[in-house]
């Protein structure tokens, strides 16, 4: 009787063991790249530990912690007022912690001719009171806008950031994710879109300048970047077990220097 | 330095500790304490976080309102009243013989009522607007409910306690231009000798403001829908329903002409089409009826007031004169093509003080004469005169803020029937087309929010 009562504790110990599974939802600029490469390196000095990661948008993210169903909440927009009160009432303690920073990249295909664009264009393209490139210094045609989608953190950024809380011209087509709006602007000469920092290397795009400067790390740091932002991880209170792990290696100069790798800007 | 520092944390902890509504306007305050390198990105981001928690527990951090809108207003107004009414049953004039009593009867309304209108404004960008009020009570001139009107009493309710949309309009301000449509409160510059202000007109406006230097122009114009029941052209053979508009086309100025006196003139033209209509109206020969037929109306108002100061108190005093340039129509109409002088409306008036805030006070005195068919019976204010053309007579009303939002009125009126020989046209509360002696006393307890 003993015995048995043995083997079964050391059986639970080893299932418990085995099902370390850590659920992490949210933002499709930090679930996309950057996570899942946290993910593997952590893995690899965790091996007990397994991920799942559902990068489907900021607001999946934030709901997720309020409804139980993830750790850890990724999000690259702070959460609403509406979204903290709805967390309140569940007992729920939305905590922030920044992990990284990014900038928010205007892209357009690689053939245009333009360079940059001021604030104020890039509103009017966005909000579509510009509809045709000649307007804006580039070769004549329509311009084809391309934006994240509402439950997208980067779509409601971008909103507050760029287009004084505006909504998105009629005719903008919304994209599941960065590398989907990546691939439209590379195909079509009159794509423009935006993107985090991380996906701005891909083939058939260009950075343009925003009032004469580039997103990267410095001007991101400093915050001259006018479309500078923070990443969050959102945990309910301060988190315990294998998330504040994760996080804690997620800040870590290892985990900072995979971010920066990534194409984040590094919190330090 | 160390000493700046403790200032901007002090500045901030009492923000913390403040109300959660202040809270929220401390975003600009964090943002300046991280470029100050007193707090880190991530220490402000869970100040941040706190506030926001702390502004969550409100009532308004749980309000979710669309990020379209630049501007939420709420309002609205809650009213109790004593009203006393009496009329006297009249000579009969010709062709509206007396049906409901011997001429001297007296008919007398003691009525307890109350209303309650709710409304909201919105603004969305580029001048965008739109609005609605909730009120109660079905009529077009009225927001009443009676108490224990009812089949059901005692304390029931009945169609009136019903909360019905009375008006719902969206818009656009372009620079000097105003554009509405829907359903929306009287866009022109009148009295309640022509119009009574209960009413909410459906259809087009546009209005056009500009001042420069001492005057400011003023234009407004009206397409408004006045009878449009049934369809336009039905199936089979049916004959088709011409819908009955009302245009109305005013400008104008008022001119400040001193540091205390402005003078405001705004000629009005109103314009009926389709007015020979016969459904939805009643004809001009049974003239004790609240819907009679717009025929024969082509009228010139000319609402003028001037204004001034009274001692310290603001005045006014207005004359409004209208002319039916189609009175002889309207006449024939009512089988009284011999009447077709009566064509003529004119109100004078003075007022005294204002009711803006607790303690002040406003009395106002006019008197009004309106031929027979000078002007639309359907519009003219229903309390005054009962809703009547063809009377004549004066009205006093004093009003006394009590407190901030709560003001007190009474309302005294008395007019007689102007021209025996003809109805009074028009039906309002005393059921006779005969109406003389009219005499209205209102008492009213009124809360605005």
């Amino acid at each position: 009787m003993n015995k048995s009562l043995v083997i079964l504790a050391a059986l639970l110990t080893v299932a418990s063991a085995q099902a370390q599974k850590l659920v992490i939802k949210g933002s499709d600029t930090l679930g996309a790249k950057l996570v899942p490469t946290l993910a593997e390196e952590y893995k690899a000095k965790h091996p007990g530990v397994s991920f799942e990661i559902a990068a489907e948008g900021s607001t999946t993210g934030i709901t997720a912690i309020i409804d139980g169903t993830a750790a850890i909440g990724m999000s690259s927009r702070r959460a609403k007022t509406t979204e903290v009160s709805a967390a309140s009432a569940k007992g729920v303690n939305m905590k922030p912690t920044i992990v990284a920073y990014d900038g928010i990249a205007i892209i357009v295909n690689e053939k245009s001719p333009l360079a940059g664009l001021t604030k104020r264009q890039i509103e009017q393209i966005f909000t579509g009171d510009v509809t045709d490139w000649s307007a804006v210094g580039g070769a004549p045609g329509p311009i084809s806008v391309y934006t994240r989608n509402t439950s997208s953190g980067t779509y409601s950024d971008f909103k507050d950031l760029a287009m004084k809380k505006r909504d998105y011209a009629k005719s903008s087509q919304k994209m599941a994710g960065n590398e989907q709006i990546v691939a439209e602007v590379a195909k079509n000469p009159n794509g423009i879109g935006y993107v985090g920092l991380a996906y701005t290397s891909a083939p058939g795009i260009k950075v343009l300048t925003v009032d004469g400067g580039l997103p990267n790390k410095e001007s991101v740091h400093a915050k001259k970047y006018p479309y500078a932002r923070p990443t969050f991880y959102y945990t309910n209170g301060e988190p315990s077990g294998e998330a504040a792990k994760f996080l804690e290696f997620t800040l870590s100069d290892e985990g900072q220097k995979i971010a920066e790798k990534v194409g984040f800007v590094p919190v330090r | 330095m160390a000493h700046t520092s403790f200032k901007w944390l002090a500045l901030l902890g009492g923000l913390v500790a403040g109300t959660a509504a202040f809270a929220q306007d401390s975003g600009p305050l964090i943002d300046a304490l991280v470029k100050k390198g007193i707090l880190n990105d991530q220490e402000a981001e869970e100040i941040r976080s706190d506030l926001q928690k702390d502004f969550a527990e409100t009532s308004a951090g749980k309000l979710n309102i669309s990020s379209n809108l630049k501007e939420l207003k709420f309002y609205g107004d809650a009213r109790v009243r004593y009203e006393n009414r009496s009329g006297e049953n009249g000579v009969a004039a010709v062709g509206a013989p007396n049906t409901t009593g011997l001429p001297g009867d007296l008919q007398e309304r003691n009525r307890f009522r109350y209303r309650f209108r709710f409304g909201a404004t919105g603004k969305l960008a580029d001048g965008w607007f739109f609005g609605t009020r909730l009120e109660t009570a079905s009529g077009n001139r009225s927001t009443n409910v009676t108490t224990g009107n009812y089949a059901n009493a005692p304390f029931g309710k009945n169609a009136d306690n019903t909360i019905y949309v009375g008006q719902i309009y969206i818009g656009r301000t372009v620079e000097d231009f105003t554009f509405t449509a829907g359903r929306f409160a009287n866009p022109l510059v009148t009295t309640p000798m022509v119009w009574d202000d209960d009413i909410n007109v459906e259809g087009l406006a546009e209005q056009w403001s500009h001042t420069e230097g001492n005057v400011t122009w003023m234009a407004n114009l009206g397409q408004f829908t006045y009878e449009g029941s049934g369809g336009t052209n039905n199936f089979g053979a049916t004959a088709g329903k011409d819908w009955t508009y009302l245009l109305a086309f005013q400008g104008g100025a008022k001119v400040k002409t001193s540091s205390t006196t402005s003078l405001q003139v705004l000629p009005t033209y109103y314009y009926y089409t389709n007015t020979k209509k016969v459904n939805g109206f009643t004809a001009l020969t049974t003239p004790n009826s609240a819907t009679l037929r717009p025929e024969g109306l082509s009228v010139v108002d000319l609402p003028v007031e001037f204004g001034f100061k009274l001692g310290s108190l603001p005045a006014k005093v207005w004359v409004d004169y209208a002319i039916n340039l189609d009175a002889q129509d309207r006449a024939a109409a009512a089988g009284k093509p011999t009447f077709d002088g009566e064509d003529t409306a004119w109100q004078v008036g003075f007022g005294v003080g204002q009711t803006k805030a607790k303690g002040d006070w406003e009395a106002k005195v006019f008197y009004q004469s309106v031929d027979a068919f000078a002007l639309d019976s359907n519009l003219v204010d229903s309390d005054l005169f009962d809703s009547r053309t063809n009377m004549k007579g004066y009205g006093v009303s004093f009003s006394y803020v009590i407190s901030t939002g709560v003001t007190a009125k009474f309302t005294y009126a008395s007019a007689d029937r102007k021209e025996d020989s003809l109805a009074t046209y028009g039906s309002g509360d005393i059921g006779t087309p005969n109406l003389t002696n009219y005499q209205l006393f209102q008492a009213d307890l009124s809360v605005k929010f």
